[in-house]
């Protein structure tokens, strides 16, 4: 290493140049600036993300609660008591019709309690279980009703 | 030039330091960077990284028409955490309210199932835990949430429901809290239904939020698949639905009534009473949680008999029209051997149809052993009893069945009604089905299949079928078997107005201890319509108080196939039996 002596001319030829320094102070700042905003969106984003996901989960919530309900008003006892519970009862008479050749199959009868295959529907205790906190009409389902009057067919 | 030389002196001085320090620095470096990198790298990573389990969910459990009847929901275990009770305050436009703990346990408890003072007594103290609520369903838990406490915390769990309740929880099974399986299907297909637990890991900030684009899946989720079955659940209701009356009018042990498809071998219900709750087992008494259909074995009685009239057909030993004596009480060539009719009655002369008509023991007895033991036994393998069925249930039985060289003389006569051996409903089901199947047996289906989310089949039953019993002697046999239902004193309550029905009563003594003791199991197995059978329905009532004869399995087997019959659009029957031989002394009946 060593060391040089200059002359006053050429201090001032080797002086920086005020716009190149003035390019360079800029520059950094735009980069800054510009890695800034890119980590305000990308945390931006990773907030919405996380909001969005909340948001699913609530709408998973919701999708189960209702999946629930669904399943239960759809199970077969609880079509069997609603069905009860208006006045309706199964017809056993099994009759068919068929278009094509203008033919009846069986004998239509009305039905009626005294003609029903089965008819203490009554549910059992077993098929009342639903898991607690359900719509008011399965809860009318768990009032357990006493045993049907009507005879056995 | 000396100036100079102690310029350039002390400017070699500081040149030297400066390289020793850079020196330094670099060494530093090298030893961060390089040598030490992965360690550190990894300490840093570990600092950020979380690893997290993604549960996989259990698949669901269907019936034929895709029904759920097993699912996988979210339960919610409430928390609190004492220490940091305390009101809440909001500022809304302004004002600012507050909410006190005793305003907010009044509103709390309700859902979580407490008294107001019980929830205070838990809130108390100034522990980090303490619970209020287990296995909340996700209604409750919105609720509690809607509340905005801020020391309430959950516990999310995956839990299994069985919406349709007890429907099929025979043979669904259940699961244990933990998520074990621990009976029926749900135990035999765990492998199906479980899926593949994944795992990942991701970065996070110093506020717990996840870093965008910084999580890897080490291992991906495979949910469970779905377990198709082949039971109808709305005639499985109502078969549970019947015999739970059954059992409750009758006072019996149990009841258990069985639907199969003739021409696919599918299983349609599997119903008995008493049956557990998958969603509660506990509530049901520890014998009740299987399937008797399956691992209860009992002795079949007279609904053997139209096995052993179908050997008697197949093997040409005797026609429709050949006949033989059927006295009410017959001696045997040997000491202590006797035979005797559930009834009193002169001594009649029975074709076949006569002794299934009559439900005649000695006459069957007399028909039955004009084959030899060897073939009886060889019919009664391919009937499918002595072994377990391919749905290997668990706990299955096999039934007993003697080989054929052990059984004594009275077994040899036994046999042909239906005592000395034991069966299971699904043996005796599947026993029919050939019958009613032209005489092919078919393997059971009871899983239709196991199907991955993607639609890929895990799992999918191979069914086999075995010739029983040549084409004509099983349509023959079948048209005896309706005899019972035309003109037998107790089959006839199992007759369906416009079908013609087949079948047969069973009443057997159940062994109590050595001899057998004054209680039954009655049964009523048959087939509609019998020209071209659609269903077998097999209906069991054991031990009911003071019942000794079949009449009371008519009723759920008439109410159970009618049901099927209907439900599935079987039109009714436009032709009649065919004119056959059952009466006393072998005369075709004339029906009224």
């Amino acid at each position: 290493m060593a060391v040089y002596m200059v002359s006053q001319a050429e201090v001032k030829k080797l002086r920086p140049r005020m716009t190149a320094g003035l390019i360079f102070v800029a520059g950094i700042a735009v980069v800054l600036l510009g890695q800034l905003v890119l980590n305000m969106v990308l945390t931006q984003d990773a907030y919405h993300l996380r909001s969005l996901k909340l948001e699913k989960r609530d709408l998973n919530t919701q999708v189960q609660i209702l999946q629930e309900e669904v399943d239960s008003l759809a199970s077969p006892q609880n079509l069997a008591d609603a069905a009860n519970r208006l006045g309706m009862v199964a017809n056993p008479a099994s009759v068919l019709l068929d278009i094509e050749n203008d033919k009846v199959f069986g004998k239509p009868k009305p039905a009626s309690a005294a003609n029903a295959s089965w008819l203490p529907m009554r549910l059992w205790e077993p098929f009342l279980t639903f898991p607690r906190q359900r719509s008011q009409a399965l809860k009318c389902l768990r009032v357990s009703k006493p045993r049907n009057q009507l005879p056995l067919a | 030039m000396g100036k100079h030389g102690s310029l350039n002196r002390r400017f070699g001085a500081f040149a030297l330091i400066l390289v020793v320090m850079v020196l330094g620095l670099g060494i530093r470096l090298v030893d961060y960077q390089v040598v030490r990198a992965e360690q550190i790298r990894e300490e840093s990573f570990k600092s950020r990284s979380i690893t997290q389990t993604l549960p996989a969910l259990r698949g669901q459990i269907r019936d034929s028409s895709g029904q759920v009847l097993a699912r996988t929901v979210f339960r919610y275990d409430v928390n609190a955490a004492p220490k940091n009770v305390g009101s809440i305050f909001k500022t809304v436009d302004g004002v600012r309210t507050e909410r006190t703990v005793e305003q907010i346990v009044l509103e709390l408890a309700p859902l979580v199932g407490l008294t107001p003072e019980e929830l205070t007594e838990r809130l108390a103290g100034d522990s980090e835990y303490s619970n209020l609520a287990k296995k909340v369903d996700a209604e409750t838990y919105n609720a509690i949430r809607e509340l905005g406490i801020p020391w309430i915390y959950f516990d999310p769990f995956a839990d299994r429901l069985y919406p349709n309740g007890a429907v099929a929880g025979n043979v669904l099974g259940f699961v244990g809290s933990d998520g074990v399986p621990l009976a029926g299907l749900e135990r035999q297909y765990n492998t199906c239904l479980a899926g593949i637990d994944g795992q990942e890991t991701f970065e996070r900030s110093a506020e717990g939020v996840r870093i965008p684009t910084s999580n890897v899946i080490t291992q991906p989720t495979q949910n469970g698949g779905t377990l198709n079955l082949s039971i109808d659940a709305n005639l499985q209701f109502f078969a549970q639905q019947v015999l739970a009356d059954t059992v409750n009018d009758l006072d019996a042990q149990w009841a258990s009534a069985v639907v199969v498809e003739v021409e696919t071998g599918r299983l349609l219900a599997a119903a008995e009473a008493p049956s557990v709750d998958p969603n509660d087992p506990a509530a049901s008494d520890s014998k009740d949680r299987g399937s008797k259909i399956f691992q209860s074995a009992f002795e079949p009685g007279s609904i053997m008999k139209s096995l052993t009239t179908a050997m008697v057909l197949d093997t040409k030993t005797a026609d429709a029209y050949d006949k033989v004596r059927a006295p009410d009480y017959m001696k045997l060539d040997f000491a202590g051997g006797w035979i005797k009719d559930s009834f009193g009655h002169e001594p009649y002369n029975l074709t076949l149809g006569g002794v299934l008509r009559f439900s005649s023991n000695t006459g069957m007895s007399n028909f039955g052993v004009k084959i030899d033991k060897s073939t009886r036994h060889n019919y009664l393998q391919k009937f499918g009893f002595g072994s377990v069925s391919p749905l290997r249930f668990e706990g299955e039985s096999s039934g007993i069945l003697h080989d054929y060289q052990d059984w004594d003389k009275m077994t040899n006569h036994a046999t042909t009604y239906g005592q000395g051996i034991s069966v299971t409903g699904i043996q005796m089901a599947y026993a029919y089905q050939a019958m009613a199947n032209d005489g092919v047996r078919l393997d059971p289906i009871l899983v239709e299949n196991c199907v991955s989310e993607d639609g890929t089949i895990l799992y999918q039953p191979k069914q086999n079928s075995t010739r029983v019993l040549s084409k004509q002697s099983a349509n023959l046999n079948i048209n005896l078997m309706e005899k019972v239902v035309e003109f037998g004193g107790v089959g006839q309550n199992a007759g369906i107005d416009g079908y013609r029905v087949a079948g047969k009563t069973g009443t057997a003594q159940i062994k109590d201890g050595a001899g057998y003791g004054s209680q039954f199991a009655i049964s009523f197995y048959g087939v509609a319509p019998a020209e071209n059978p659609k269903f077998v329905v097999g209906v069991t009532i054991y031990k009911a108080v003071g019942v000794s004869n079949s009449l009371q399995a008519t009723f759920p087997f008439k109410a159970i196939m009618q049901q099927a019959l209907k439900s599935y659009r079987v039109p009714p029957s436009t032709s009649k039996s065919p004119d056959l031989p059952s009466g006393k002394f072998g005369e075709v009946e004339t029906r009224n």
